[in-house]
C-alpha cells in the first residue's frame, strides 16, 4: 500500500509538530497515539523531521529543536489565525473544526494572507454580494445538495480558493478562478460564503 | 493473424480536448451510441497498431466521479463497476491541472491503472504556467505524456504507453483523510463483502459520499448508519470534507509541480465579446439577432434547394412514364417527395446548422449564447441548452426531436421535445406566410405568430406549475475562446449528420409512403369526415377548409395548396381575414405531422408519442377557437 505520500506525510508531520509545541516533550507512544497512522509512516515522518533538524530523540522521548520550536509556533499561529477568523465567521462551535479542515490543504501563501487580515473588518458575505472586479476568498460553501457540491468542488469552487467576480447581472455572476471563467446562478452564488482579504 | 486487444476508457473534465485527441488518433471513424437507458452518449473508436487493436471508449466530460449528474453516474459506473477495460486515460488540462488531478486521484484510490495525457501545455505556458511533468510522474507513480492533438505532438509516445498499459502494475495511491473520516472508513470496511472487486477502502468512501450504488457491497447496513452518525457528530458536512481533502491533495501536488511566471495577458477582443454577451440587454439581443438571421438565410437556401430538387424529380417521374400505372406512380411520387423533403431539410437546416453549432462550440461561443438567453429559458421553465433543439425546430421538427437527446434526462428530453409544438418549422412558417400573410395581410400574420407564442407560454406555465421546472440552476464553465480546428468541426457535424441520415430520412420516406397508401386506399375521407363538423363548429370554418387542416398532419407542405384547391385561389373573397388567421393558427400548433409523430414514437414509445401528439393538436385547435372568439368579441365591442 503506497500512501498518497505528500498529503499523509504533511498531515502527520504537522500533527506531530503541533503536539510537541502544545504539550512539550512527548514519548514516542504519545506521538503515535496522536498521529493515528501506521507505525511505518509515523517512523518515516519522524526520520524526516530528524533529518531536517526539527526534532531529536532522547531515549524514547521526542523533543523539538530550536528550529522545530519555530516551525511548531508557526503551525500553531497559522491554526490560531484560521480559528480566529472562523470564530468570527461561523461562531465558536464550527471554528475549530473548520480551521482543522482548512489548515492542511490550503497553501502557505494564502494562510499568510489570512493571518494578515484585520478581522475586525471582516464581514461574512456571499458571492452574490460581491461587485464586479473584486477579488475575494472562498470561506465556505453552504450548498446542501450533494450533487451541486460535487460539481462545485470539481470545478474548483471550495474553501481557500481565490475568486474574482468579472460580471454581475440580476440573475447570475460570472467568476474567474485561475484562468477559468464560470457562470453561477444567483441561487448558488448566495451559498458561496466569501471574505474580502485586502 | 491473432489480434491483441487493449481497451481504454477516456475520462476528463468538459472541454479538456478528449474528442480532439480521439479525432487526432482515429479521425471521424467513430461509433456513437447511447449508454443503455440514458441520453448519455459514448463514443467508441478503434486504432490498430501492428498486431494490437486499441479500442477507445470516450466518456462524457465530468467534474468529479461522484454520483452527482447523469454523466458522472455513468462514467463512475463504467470505471468502478464494469470490468471490461485495461486502463484509463485521463485527459488533463494543463491550464487547470488541479481539477484534472482531482479526478486522477479518485481513480488511483481505486487502484485502477491510469495514464495522464496532458493537453493545452502551450496554452498554459502562454499564461505563464510551466508544469514539470516528470516530477508529476514521480509523485503519482504513473505516466504523464504532454500531447497536442492539433500538431499531433506526443501522440506516438502516447500510443506506445497505451500499448503497454496491461503491464502497468496496479498500485493504490491513497489519500489520507481526517482522523474521524478514517475511523468511519475502518468501521464500514469491516462489513464489506470480501469478494468485492474494488478495494474496501474505496467502497467505504463511496458509501460515505452517499453513493447508493455501493450499498450492495455491504453486509450490515446498521454499521454504516452508526459510522455516519459518529462522523456526523464531528463533521456535519462530511461529504464536502471528503471532496475537499481530495481536492486539497490535488492542489498541493499541482503547487509542487507548477512554476508560475506572471505574464501580461492581452485578451482585449475576448473581453470585448464577453462584455456584449454578459450585458443584460445586449446579450439576449445579440443572440436573438444572430440566430434569426442564420435561420432566415437557411429558410431561403432551403426553399431554393427544395425547388431545384422538386423540379428534378418531376422530370425524372415524367421521363419514367409511369402515369399508366396509377399505384406505382403515386407510391414513387410520395416516396420521392419524402426523400426530397429529407434532403432539402438535411442540407440547409441540419448540416449547416450542425456545422455552425460545431463551429460555435469549438470557438467557445455556444455556452455564451446559451447563458445570454438563459433568463428567457428560465421564464418558460426549460433548461438553457434546450435552445439548441428549439432553434433547429425552426427548420424541421423531426431532427429537432432527435436533437433533444442533449438534454440530461428522459423527462427533460420529453418536455423539450413537446415544446416543439410551438416552434413553427419551415412548413408551418410557409402556411403562416403564404396563406395568412398573403391572403389576410401581414397584420394577421403577425397576430398568428404572436398567438402561437402566447399558446406556448400558456403551455409552459401550465406545465411548470403542474409538473415543476425541469431546469437545473445555471452553473456552467465558459471555455476560453479558441481557434476552431476544421477537421474537428467537420467530424463532429458528420457524426450528428449520420444520425440524421440513418434515422430521420428513412422516416420521412416512410411518412411519404404512408401518405400514398392512405391516398390509394381512399382512407382520407374516412378519417377526415367524422372530424370536420366539430371543426366547423369550433373554428367557424367552412367544411371544405377543415379537410386540408386535418390532412395537414399527413403532408404539412400540401396544407396551403389543398386549401386553395378546395376553396379557390380567391381565398380572401371566400374567407374573412379572421377565418384565415384561425386556420393558420390551428394548422401551426401541435406535433405537426406524421413524421414528427414517428420520431416521437422512436424516442419515447408509441403511447407517450401518440398521447402528446393528440394533446398538442387538440390544444392548438382549442387555442385557435378561443382566439377566434376573443378577437370576434373585441371586434364586436369596438
Amino acid at each position: 500500500m503506497v500512501w498518497g505520500k505528500d498529503n499523509a506525510k504533511k498531515i502527520i508531520r504537522e500533527d506531530i509538530l503541533r503536539l510537541l509545541g502544545e504539550k512539550g516533550d512527548s514519548s514516542i507512544d504519545e506521538v503515535k497515539a496522536e498521529a493515528e497512522a501506521s507505525e511505518q509512516l509515523i517512523s518515516n515522518v519522524l526520520d524526516e523531521l530528524k533529518r531536517e533538524n526539527l526534532v531529536y530523540l532522547e531515549g524514547e522521548v521526542v523533543k523539538l529543536t530550536n528550529k522545530g520550536i519555530r516551525e511548531s509556533e508557526y503551525i500553531l499561529k497559522r491554526h490560531l489565525a484560521l480559528e480566529k477568523l472562523f470564530r468570527k465567521l461561523f461562531g465558536e462551535e464550527k471554528a475549530h473544526y473548520k480551521a482543522h479542515m482548512w489548515e492542511h490543504h490550503i497553501s502557505d501563501e494564502m494562510i499568510r494572507k489570512i493571518a494578515d487580515i484585520d478581522i475586525t473588518h471582516v464581514k461574512k458575505l456571499s458571492l452574490e454580494d460581491i461587485q464586479s472586479s473584486e477579488e475575494v476568498l472562498i470561506a465556505d460553501i453552504e450548498i446542501l445538495d450533494n450533487n451541486l457540491i460535487a460539481k462545485a468542488i470539481g470545478i474548483g469552487i471550495l474553501p481557500g480558493v481565490k475568486v474574482s467576480v468579472i460580471y454581475r447581472t440580476p440573475d447570475y455572476v460570472v467568476i474567474c478562478i485561475g484562468s477559468k471563467k464560470i457562470v453561477l446562478d444567483d441561487d448558488i452564488a448566495k451559498k458561496v460564503i466569501v471574505i474580502a482579504y485586502e | 493473424m491473432h489480434m491483441n486487444e487493449v481497451r481504454i476508457i477516456l475520462v476528463g473534465q468538459p472541454n479538456v480536448g478528449k474528442s480532439s485527441l480521439l479525432n487526432a488518433i482515429v479521425g471521424p471513424r467513430v461509433i456513437v451510441s447511447n449508454y443503455p437507458g440514458t441520453t448519455i452518449e459514448l463514443t467508441k473508436a478503434e486504432k490498430i497498431i501492428d498486431d494490437t487493436r486499441i479500442l477507445f471508449i470516450d466518456t462524457p466530460g465530468i467534474y468529479s466521479l461522484s454520483a452527482s449528474g447523469e454523466e458522472e453516474r455513468i462514467t463512475k459506473r463504467i470505471l468502478f463497476e464494469e470490468d471490461n477495460f485495461d486502463g484509463i486515460v485521463v485527459v488533463a488540462d494543463a491550464t487547470a491541472l488541479e481539477r484534472s488531478l482531482y479526478i486522477v486521484i479518485n481513480i488511483l484510490e481505486a487502484g485502477i491503472p491510469v495514464i495522464i495525457a496532458l493537453n493545452f501545455v502551450e496554452d498554459a505556458e502562454k499564461k505563464g504556467i510551466k508544469i514539470n511533468y516528470k516530477k508529476l510522474e514521480n509523485i503519482l507513480g504513473i505516466p504523464v505524456i504532454p500531447i497536442n492533438p492539433l500538431t499531433k505532438k506526443g501522440l506516438k509516445k502516447f500510443l506506445n504507453i497505451v500499448l503497454s498499459i496491461k503491464q502497468m502494475c496496479r498500485q493504490s495511491f491513497l489519500v489520507r483523510y481526517d482522523d474521524h473520516i478514517e475511523k468511519a472508513i475502518d468501521m464500514i470496511s469491516k462489513v464489506i463483502f470480501d469478494d468485492s472487486r474494488l478495494p474496501k477502502r474505496v467502497i467505504a468512501l463511496k458509501i460515505l459520499e452517499e453513493d447508493i450504488d455501493f450499498y450492495r457491497y455491504i453486509r450490515d447496513e446498521r454499521v454504516v448508519k452508526e459510522a455516519k452518525k459518529f462522523l456526523g457528530e464531528h463533521h456535519p458536512n462530511y461529504v464536502e470534507d471528503i471532496y475537499v481533502t481530495r481536492y486539497g491533495l490535488a492542489s498541493l501536488i499541482t503547487e509542487k509541480v507548477t512554476r508560475i511566471i506572471p505574464v501580461e495577458e492581452k485578451r482585449s477582443l475576448e473581453d470585448a465579446l464577453d462584455n456584449v454577451f454578459f450585458h443584460r440587454i445586449w446579450g439576449p439581443i445579440a443572440t436573438t439577432l444572430f440566430f434569426t438571421s442564420v435561420f432566415l438565410a437557411l429558410l431561403l437556401f432551403g426553399n431554393w434547394i427544395q425547388g431545384i430538387l422538386m423540379g428534378l424529380s418531376e422530370n425524372l417521374l415524367s421521363s419514367l412514364g409511369l402515369s399508366k400505372y396509377f399505384v406505382a406512380s403515386i407510391i414513387l411520387t410520395y416516396g420521392l417527395k419524402g426523400l426530397i423533403a429529407g434532403i432539402s431539410i438535411a442540407l440547409p437546416y441540419v448540416f449547416i446548422f450542425y456545422l455552425l453549432l460545431g463551429l460555435l462550440e469549438d470557438i467557445g461561443l455556444l455556452p455564451r449564447f446559451l447563458v445570454s438567453i438563459d433568463r428567457f429559458m428560465k421564464k418558460i421553465g426549460l433548461p438553457g441548452n434546450a435552445f439548441i433543439p428549439l432553434t433547429l425546430g425552426l427548420g424541421c421538427s423531426v431532427p429537432a426531436v432527435r436533437a433533444t437527446r442533449i438534454q440530461s434526462s428522459r423527462r427533460e428530453q420529453f418536455t423539450v421535445a413537446s415544446f416543439l409544438s410551438f416552434v413553427p418549422c419551415s412548413s408551418r412558417t410557409a402556411i403562416l406566410m403564404g396563406i395568412v400573410g398573403y391572403y389576410a395581410g401581414l397584420k394577421w400574420m403577425a397576430l398568428a405568430f404572436t398567438t402561437i407564442f402566447i399558446a406556448g407560454f400558456i403551455w409552459a406555465f401550465a406545465r411548470k406549475s403542474i409538473f415543476g421546472s425541469v431546469r437545473k440552476p445555471l452553473f456552467i464553465e465558459l471555455p476560453p475562446y479558441r481557434r476552431p480546428i476544421l477537421r474537428n468541426v467537420l467530424a463532429k457535424s458528420w457524426i450528428r449528420m449520420k444520425d440524421f441520415i440513418y434515422i430521420v430520412i428513412p422516416l420521412l420516406i416512410l411518412g411519404g409512403l404512408a401518405y400514398s397508401i392512405i391516398e390509394i386506399m381512399g382512407f382520407t375521407s374516412f378519417i377526415v369526415k367524422p372530424l370536420s363538423p366539430l371543426m366547423m363548429r369550433w373554428l367557424e370554418l367552412p367544411g371544405d377548409a377543415a379537410i386540408p387542416l386535418i390532412f395537414g398532419f399527413l403532408q404539412k407542405d400540401l396544407t396551403g395548396a389543398m386549401l386553395l384547391t378546395a376553396l379557390g385561389t380567391n381565398l380572401s373573397d371566400i374567407l374573412t381575414p379572421l377565418q384565415i388567421y384561425v386556420f393558420g393558427v390551428a394548422a401551426s400548433i401541435g406535433i405537426p405531422c406524421i413524421n414528427a409523430w414517428g420520431i416521437f414514437i422512436k424516442e419515447f414509445g408509441f403511447r407517450k408519442a401518440t398521447a402528446i401528439t393528440l394533446i398538442t393538436i387538440i390544444y392548438g385547435i382549442f387555442i385557435a377557437g378561443i382566439f377566434w372568439r376573443i378577437i370576434f368579441l373585441i371586434g364586436y365591442l369596438l
